[in-house]
């Protein structure tokens, strides 16, 4: 630290933060800005103050408004709770599991996050629907469950509780071992176990996990727009789209809703970092992996409970998503003579769209994987190493895109940049977009290039300086070499996420072009199930790929 | 001749005094020691040295540059001062092999190509890793990674060396066969080598010259002998575990704080005036012999035996007092 705090004040160090800083307040700090001025100065874009807060009011007071912020809290409330209920059951009964048991149904509870949400929800739909697949099986209409607050709920419990699930079981493998047996040697029974020792333990991991659900919830898009529409459930992200892109276009309404859908993301996401930093060292992170010696009654059951879980959060979506992507005719159901694989042949013939959303995609996907780990890099250098004073608001800037919702971000790229007098803008082309996945993907590569950093000794710098090198020659000889296999991998999630974005794509994608994610939801609108669930298919595969790719980087090259 | 003089350096973190107007003359060629406890400021000092810390205020001098004098607000950047230094973590890149980080500091001074490899396998032949050129430093054993680090210090030939705790990551009996390579190899080149450790076995190991310091100052400088048989307080015979202290009358000598070494004792079989009267505590079989835990006019001191004793046993000793030595408390 010294050795760069003796250059402190120098050029390049200057430089380094500067850029960081800059670079970071034009991609997050802008549009955050902006929905914050907008919704306080309705005239600011006029380059006026006047009529301030005339629009906070109104706004406020909307039914509707209330009616949608009031639904993005029950659901995202009831989503946490139910997915923190079948986490803790599951990571219970997942002690009773051998090693390799256990392995494989956390390796199966891994694939919900490779399935995007918006598809997640189409599959359900084909799934549950009025004469769809479970109807032809079990003769019993879910569909009414499906399209209700309930089904909402479900779904998106589904794709979210494996978050709650590893980290509680993490959890429960230090506690369970290490502290219950202690308990148990001074007399604890079962329940006295549970209660007193492993609950109170969990707490903290259970309330930070759960805060992130909840953060995810309050941002979802898909579900509630793909289901909700259904039943005329409106949520603050749907009422916001429904403002922006339902003539007249209500820009100042829309910046009112964002920033209460920011302060509400940012608050559950600040809350949950003062849980971690509170509570997380207080655990000595020690390992002991024993046998599991449970009765084959308790392992059965713990099979039975996993397989249930597996059926619902993977199995079903993923069955429907290859059965409709396979069906010619959706209301022929499943039967071998209505299966045909013209939807993927379609795919790669140009003309109906989907070969020039693919391009699009990759290749937005791969600019902003570069930028993402390139600038992922200089921010953690910056934070690691220069530790510039005022670094707190690198911190800051560097969290945000964590906390605020891509629907809000999207709001706020339109009122930064979708301005008469600016004399050239990114409003309109592929640049928009590209900014928008920048900022959005940003906390991986920044995640996971300091604390790759942070476990780089000092003395890696320090003896380089000795033997004569700057500082440009230790980031460039010592330090890029080093992090090098951590940027590649975190830009492979990059792009995995990248490819599937929807929401900024959905808002901000200029006239006429196509990503994959808003080609999947425009085919499903249209009726044409099986191209959008073939696409959905494809992206489910490649991104999965790419994510276990940038997994396999990391472990290899993280001691 | 001194190869480094440092003059009134004092440096503070977060206003916590860390060293207060150190002067210390480090001689051409010697290999000294900066030995204290774990906030002494003996790495900071190092550190100073170095360039990786900036002091208060001092400077830090050497025949052919100035290296930090804060009343000319001069300061010369870490990488020109074309120092060696060895580092307790080795500092090795782990993504260049062993060839490359030797050969780090002579590419970048842009020396010819054939002579940067003559240089290598010279100094890799000195420190015994000969045909490890390839490896990197993850395959290697702690050991080899340290020689590798020395190696990387001696391949440009510098004036000075500084050392952070050489020795401490490796084994007792590395660390010994270790710590007489280094000071045959940096004695035959003349290098000056400033060395820091909180172990006193590392210190007596490698030293012409050892600082004893404590809470930022010098507490005390002398030969290594020197040091161990004559400590100026009772906190640094304490430190050193220079020997047994005892606390009253001695013998025919005066009342006070005396130092008497573990070696002075010798056990006989019939008491008389001229012996001492000691309570056995423990005996114990370390190394080669008996070392054994008494009670002497209500001190505890340890000394050897050549046979064991039994917990309880009165014994009787022989002091050597030549070798008494008066401490001041």
């Amino acid at each position: 630290m010294s050795l760069y705090a003796n250059a402190r004040g120098g050029r390049l160090p200057l430089a380094f933060n500067a850029f960081s800083v800059v670079s970071l307040l034009i991609i997050i700090g802008l549009p955050v800005l902006s929905v914050i001025l907008f919704a306080i100065f309705p005239h600011f874009n006029e380059g006026s103050f006047r009529a301030l807060f005339s629009n906070l009011y109104p706004q406020l007071s909307d039914p509707a408004l209330i009616d949608a912020t009031f639904n993005s809290i029950r659901l995202a409330t009831c989503v946490t709770l139910l997915s923190i209920a079948v986490a803790v059951v599951l990571a219970y009964v997942r002690n009773k599991m051998s090693v390799t048991a256990g392995r494989f149904w956390d390796v199966m509870l891994l694939v919900p996050f490779l399935i995007p949400p918006y598809i997640g929800s189409m599959a359900w739909i084909q799934m549950f629907q009025f004469n769809g697949v479970w109807y032809r099986w079990t003769g019993v209409d879910f569909s009414a469950f499906l399209f209700s607050f309930s089904g909402v709920v479900f779904v998106m419990t589904m794709h979210l509780f494996p978050l709650v699930y590893f980290s509680a079981s993490n959890a429960l493998r230090v506690i369970g071992q290490r502290y219950s047996d202690v308990a148990r040697v001074y007399g604890a029974g079962r329940l006295d176990l549970a209660c007193r020792i492993l609950l109170p333990l969990m707490m903290p991991t259970l309330l930070a996990s759960g805060l992130i659900v909840f953060v995810l919830s309050v941002e979802e898009f898909g579900t509630p727009d793909i289901l909700g529409s259904r039943f005329g459930f409106e949520v603050m992200v749907t009422a916001i789209e429904e403002k922006l892109t339902d003539w007249p276009i209500d820009l100042p309404g829309a910046s009112v809703l964002s920033l209460n859908l920011i302060a509400i993301a940012v608050s559950a996401y600040l809350l949950q970092l003062v849980v971690n930093r509170k509570y997380a060292a207080s655990l000595d992170a020690q390992t002991i992996t024993s046998a599991a010696n449970s009765s084959r009654g308790a392992r059965l059951v713990a099979h039975l409970l996993f397989t249930l879980a597996a059926v619902f959060a993977v199995i079903l979506p993923l069955f429907s998503v290859v059965a409709a992507s396979l069906m010619s005719t959706v209301s022929h159901g499943l039967s071998w003579d209505n299966l045909t694989l013209s939807a993927y042949a379609d795919l790669f013939t140009s003309g109906n769209g989907a070969v020039e959303a693919i391009y699009t995609s990759l290749g937005l996907a791969a600019m902003t994987a570069l930028i993402a780990a390139v600038l992922g890099l200089l921010v953690a250098f910056t934070l690691i190493r220069l530790k510039p004073r005022g670094k707190s608001v690198l911190d800051v800037l560097s969290l945000m895109p964590n906390a605020v919702p891509a629907m809000a971000l999207s709001v706020g790229l339109i009122l930064t940049w979708n301005q008469q007098y600016l004399p050239i803008t990114p409003y309109n082309t592929m640049m928009i977009l590209l900014l928008a996945y920048v900022c959005l993907m940003l906390p991986y590569p920044i995640r996971m290039i300091t604390s790759a950093l942070r476990q780089q000794p000092f003395s890696l710098d320090e003896s380089a300086a000795i033997y004569g090198a700057d500082i440009l020659h230790i980031v460039r000889r010592v330090l890029l070499p080093l992090m090098v296999p951590i940027m590649v991998a975190s830009g492979c999630i990059v792009f995995a996420i990248s490819t599937r974005e929807l929401v900024a794509s959905l808002m901000l994608a200029p006239a006429g072009t196509e990503t994959v994610a808003t080609y999947v939801f425009n085919q499903f609108d249209q009726g044409s199930v099986s191209a959008g669930m073939a696409m959905s298919l494809v992206v489910i595969l490649v991104s999965g790929a790419l994510i276990a790719l940038g997994q396999g980087i990391v472990k290899r090259y993280t001691p | 001749m001194n190869a480094i003089k440092i003059s009134q350096i004092s440096k503070s973190f977060e206003s916590k005094r860390i060293l207060n107007d150190i002067n210390l003359d480090i001689r051409q060629g010697e290999f000294l020691t900066l030995l204290g406890p774990s906030g002494c400021g003996k790495t900071t000092l190092l550190r100073i040295i170095a360039g990786l810390e900036r002091p208060d205020s001092g400077s830090v001098v050497t025949p052919e540059s100035v290296y930090v004098d804060t009343l000319n607000q001069h300061q010369l950047p870490v990488s020109q001062r074309g120092l060696g230094y060895v580092f307790q973590d080795y500092g090795l890149w782990p993504h260049m092999t062993v060839y490359d980080n030797i050969a780090f500091p002579l590419v970048l001074k842009k020396q010819p190509k054939h002579l940067i490899q003559q240089q290598v396998a010279d100094v890799l032949q000195l420190v015994k890793l000969s045909g490890h050129e390839t490896k990197l430093p993850e395959k290697l054993s702690g050991g080899q990674k340290q020689r590798v680090s020395i190696a990387r210090a001696l391949a440009a030939s510098p004036a000075i060396i500084l050392m952070d705790e050489p020795l401490s990551n490796l084994d007792a009996n590395l660390r010994e066969e270790l710590g007489l390579e280094i000071r045959q190899l940096t004695s035959q080149r003349g290098i000056t080598c400033i060395n820091v450790t909180h172990d006193r076995k590392e210190a007596q190991l490698l030293s012409d010259r050892i600082a004893l310091m404590k809470d930022g100052v010098i507490h005390q400088l002398s030969d290594p002998v020197t040091l161990f048989q004559k400590p100026v307080s009772r906190w640094a015979s304490e430190f050193l575990n220079a020997g047994n202290l005892i606390d009253g009358k001695l013998l025919n000598r005066a009342e006070g704080m005396w130092l008497v070494p573990r070696t002075a004792f010798t056990l006989v079989q019939q008491p008389n005036e001229a012996q001492v009267e000691i309570e056995v505590k423990d005996c114990l079989f370390l190394d080669d012999r008996f070392e054994v835990v008494g009670e002497l006019h209500g001190n505890r001191v340890c000394f050897y035996s050549d046979r064991p004793l039994r917990a309880n046993d009165i014994v009787y000793s022989a002091l050597n007092d030549t070798v008494l030595v008066p401490v001041a408390s």
